[in-house]
C-alpha cells in the first residue's frame, strides 16, 4: 500500500487520504468507500440538523456521496478533500431545500429530532444500565430541549450555526458558500444562541444548564 | 462609557470567535465592570455547552452506519451502471466520456447552434415559395417587343455614266459649263482649260479616291 507523507509540526504524519482520493479517481470503489468512511459521520450530522429528520439526513448524505463520486475528478486539490466536500454538502443542501420548497410549498414534514429521541428512549434506559441513570435522563432531556430549540430555527439559520459551531468555518466563508451577507449570519447565530438559551431555560443569572434543562431543579 | 447593549451586540462574535485581539481584550475588560453583560455572555457559552453535550446524542451510532454503508455502495454501483467504467473496453469508452464547460460558454453555443438552425430551416421552408415568385415575376416582366431599330446601310452603287461637257452647248440653247464648275478638276488643270477653253477634252482627268458623286435626278430646265 502506498501512502503519502507529510509533515506537522515536528511529527511525520501519514496521510493516506491523497492516496485514497487517486485510487477513487482512478474508479477503485473501495478506496472511495475508504475515503467517504473518514467524513460520513460528519456530513450526516449537518444533514440531520439541517432536515431535523433522519430519513430525509439519510437521502441527503447519499446524495452528497454520489455527487462526489461522480465528480470526484474535478477536485483538483487546491483546498482539502473536507473543504470540497463540505461545500458539495451545502450546496446539495440548498438544492433539496429549493425542490422542496416547490413540492411542498413550505417546512418539510416528517418526524422531528425530539421524536426520534423519545422512540430511542427507552433503548437509551436500557443501555444507561451500570451508568449513572440520573446524569443519562438529564442528558436525553437535554437533548430534547436543544431539539426543540433547533426546530424553531429556519434551515439555513441551522445550517448557519452548524458551519459556524461545529464546523468553524469564519463569516466570510460562510457568506460566500450560502452567498448571503454577513449581518444574515450574525443574526441567524444570534437567534440560534438565544432560541438555545430559551429552551434549556438559560438566563443570565443562570449557569447550571444541566438541570435547568432536566426540569428546572 | 459602557453600554449594555453595543456589548450584548458584540458578544455573538465575542463567543463565536470573530473578535480582532484588541476588541477582545476591550469587550473582555467592559464585562469585567458590568454583571449584567458577564453574566449573558456566561450564559450564551453555557447554551454553546448544552449544545456541544447534546449533539453527539443525536447522531446514531451502531448499526446504523452498517447499512449506511451498504445503501452507499448500492448507489455507487447503481451510478456507475451495470459495467463498470474502468472494465468497459476501450473502443466503448469514449462513447461514456463526458467533459464539463462553463456556463456561458454551453449557452452562447446553445443559441448560436438554435439562431443558425432557425436560419437553415427558414430558408429551406422560404426556398420554394420565392423561387416560384421570382419566377412568375421575371416571366411577367419579359415581353419580346420588337423595336425598329435604324442602321446606317452604307449603298455602294457603281455609276458609269459618260459626261459630256459640251452636251448642253450641243442642244443649242443653254451655255456650255465652264470646267472650274466640275468638280475635282485641279487648280493647275482650271488654268489650262481656262487658256484653252475650246479644246476641253477629259483626257488625263484623275478623280480623286474620295470623291463623291451626287447624283441628282431631275431635269434641268425646270429651273
Amino acid at each position: 500500500m502506498v501512502v503519502t507523507f507529510g509533515t506537522k509540526g515536528n511529527f511525520l504524519v501519514i496521510d493516506g487520504e491523497g492516496y485514497l482520493i487517486e485510487r477513487a479517481r482512478e474508479g477503485d470503489r473501495e478506496a472511495f468507500c475508504m475515503l467517504a468512511r473518514r467524513f460520513e459521520r460528519r456530513v450526516y450530522s449537518l444533514a440531520l440538523f439541517y432536515t431535523r429528520n433522519q430519513s430525509d439526513a439519510e437521502d441527503l448524505s447519499q446524495e452528497v456521496w454520489l455527487k462526489v463520486y461522480r465528480h470526484l475528478q474535478s477536485f483538483r486539490g487546491e483546498s482539502s478533500f473536507y473543504t470540497w466536500l463540505r461545500q458539495i454538502t451545502v450546496n446539495t443542501f440548498l438544492n433539496h431545500r429549493r425542490s422542496a420548497l416547490k413540492q411542498v410549498g413550505g417546512e418539510s414534514q416528517g418526524l422531528r429530532l425530539v421524536e426520534i429521541e423519545s422512540v430511542d428512549y427507552e433503548d437509551a434506559l436500557r443501555l444507561s444500565r451500570g451508568r449513572d441513570m440520573e446524569d443519562d435522563l438529564h442528558r436525553k432531556m437535554l437533548v430534547e430541549r436543544v431539539g426543540e430549540a433547533l426546530s424553531e430555527l429556519t434551515p439555513q439559520q441551522r445550517l448557519i450555526f452548524m458551519l459556524k459551531h461545529s464546523e468553524g468555518m469564519t463569516y466570510e466563508e460562510i457568506s460566500a458558500v450560502l452567498n448571503c451577507s454577513t449581518g444574515t449570519i450574525k443574526k441567524s447565530l444570534f437567534r440560534a444562541v438565544q432560541k438555545l438559551r430559551q429552551h434549556l431555560g438559560l438566563k443570565s443569572e443562570s449557569r447550571s444548564y444541566l438541570r435547568c434543562a432536566a426540569g428546572g431543579k | 462609557m459602557h453600554d449594555c447593549s453595543k456589548t450584548k451586540e458584540d458578544l455573538t462574535d465575542l463567543v463565536f470567535n470573530e473578535m480582532g485581539a484588541e476588541d477582545e481584550l476591550r469587550l473582555l475588560e467592559e464585562m469585567e465592570a458590568c454583571r449584567d453583560c458577564r453574566a449573558e455572555y456566561h450564559s450564551m457559552r453555557e447554551a454553546l455547552g448544552a449544545f456541544d453535550t447534546a449533539a453527539p446524542e443525536m447522531i446514531p451510532a451502531g448499526e446504523f452506519w452498517t447499512h449506511h454503508h451498504a445503501r452507499m455502495r448500492e448507489r455507487l454501483v447503481d451510478a456507475a451502471g451495470a459495467q463498470p467504467r474502468d472494465e468497459l473496453p476501450f473502443w466503448r469508452r469514449p462513447l461514456r466520456a463526458s467533459f464539463s464547460i462553463p456556463v456561458p460558454v454551453a449557452v452562447a453555443a446553445a443559441i448560436l447552434l438554435a439562431a443558425t438552425s432557425l436560419l437553415a430551416i427558414r430558408s429551406f421552408i422560404l426556398r420554394p415559395e420565392v423561387g416560384r415568385e421570382q419566377a412568375n415575376a421575371a416571366a411577367e416582366k419579359i415581353q419580346y417587343v420588337e423595336v425598329p431599330v435604324e442602321r446606317r446601310v452604307v449603298e455602294e452603287r457603281v455609276v458609269t455614266r459618260t459626261v459630256y461637257i459640251n452636251r448642253r452647248a450641243r442642244r443649242g440653247n443653254q451655255a456650255a459649263p465652264s470646267l472650274q464648275d466640275i468638280p475635282g478638276m485641279t487648280a493647275s488643270r482650271k488654268e489650262d482649260a481656262s487658256i484653252t477653253a475650246p479644246q476641253v477634252t477629259l483626257s488625263g482627268f484623275q478623280p480623286p479616291a474620295d470623291v463623291k458623286l451626287t447624283v441628282i435626278k431631275g431635269n434641268l430646265n425646270e429651273k
